[in-house]
């Protein structure tokens, strides 16, 4: 500490022999950082749910496609139509 | 509570232990439950936090007297501290890393409060005359002095804290803020002179 004041000077070391209140910040602290990696991870979450369900579309689509290629039926009835 | 992936790869410091070469600095009590802090082990890093929060609140009362924001404040330093753990070189004991941790925060935190009143137009009022330092309990010596550097802008005013409260000298706090030492000294003489203004416009005697 220089060139202060005498009073302050004073009122400084009295003021460093302040004691904090207890405080436990523990949970809060664990709490926050679990808070923060769930919302780090979900808009992973989000784009993996949004991929698995175009995937599923796209896997359905597709068998129904195979499904009218590959029956024989179906050409039948295509032949068979009056136009 | 998982690692994030920015920490599950061990620093240095840590590999170099345990090949049997040891930091002087870092307890061992330290090293073991940063390292298990980095693997994602939380009942690791509540330790961590438990054995410094007293610490470290005493450095945050520098910064705030509200005791809801004093827990905000310690919250975040150790917020900061488990995201930035990978960062810790293990050339300085834990609690020094932290203090510079702490040190930003409670900077910040002065910044946004400087910020908030420069938009709301807050003035100060006139300050009351010191109390008796033989009489006045630490805490309102603590709550005047706070009142007193509020009026400094917050580069001053932590400077001035540093130097002050917690005694650091012009390498540690260039050292706590990340400003060169000359910056330090150059705040720190204006900081004083700003000061004293202060006191004579106050109406505290002079030297």
């Amino acid at each position: 500490m220089q060139q202060t004041h005498g009073s302050i000077d004073a009122l400084i070391a009295r003021a460093r022999e302040e004691s904090p209140p207890p405080i436990d910040v523990t949970h809060r602290v664990l709490e926050t950082l679990r808070a923060r990696a769930l919302s780090a991870s979900a808009p992973l979450l989000v784009f993996s749910a949004g991929s698995l369900a175009a995937a599923l579309t796209a896997l359905a689509y597709g068998f129904f496609l195979i499904q009218t290629i590959t029956d024989p039926v179906t050409a039948l009835f295509g032949a068979a139509a009056p136009f | 509570m998982s690692a994030p992936a920015a920490v599950r790869r061990f620093p240095a410091w840590v590999m170099q232990e345990t090949q049997g070469s040891m930091n002087p600095h870092v307890t061992d009590e330290d090293r073991r439950d940063i390292a298990a802090s980095l693997l994602g082990r939380d009942d690791a890093f509540a330790r961590l936090v438990r054995r410094y929060q007293p610490e470290i609140a005493r450095q945050m009362l520098r910064f705030t007297r509200d005791r809801v924001l004093l827990e905000e404040l310690v919250q975040e330093v150790f917020v900061q501290a488990y995201l930035g753990l990978r960062g810790f070189k293990g050339e300085a004991p834990f609690l020094h890393w932290l203090r510079r941790i702490a040190t930003r925060v409670g900077y910040r935190h002065w910044r946004n409060v400087a910020r908030e009143r420069a938009f709301a137009g807050a003035l100060h009022g006139q300050m009351q005359p010191p109390p008796e330092a033989e009489t006045a309990s630490p805490s309102e010596a603590a709550q005047y002095l706070f009142r007193l550097l509020e009026q400094l802008p917050p580069r001053d005013r932590l400077v001035l804290t540093l130097q002050y409260f917690e005694e650091c000298g012009t390498q540690e706090i260039a050292e706590r803020t990340g400003w060169s030492r000359t910056l330090v000294k150059v705040c720190a003489f204006r900081a004083r002179n700003r000061l004293k203004r202060l006191l004579v416009e106050a109406g505290i005697s002079g030297d």
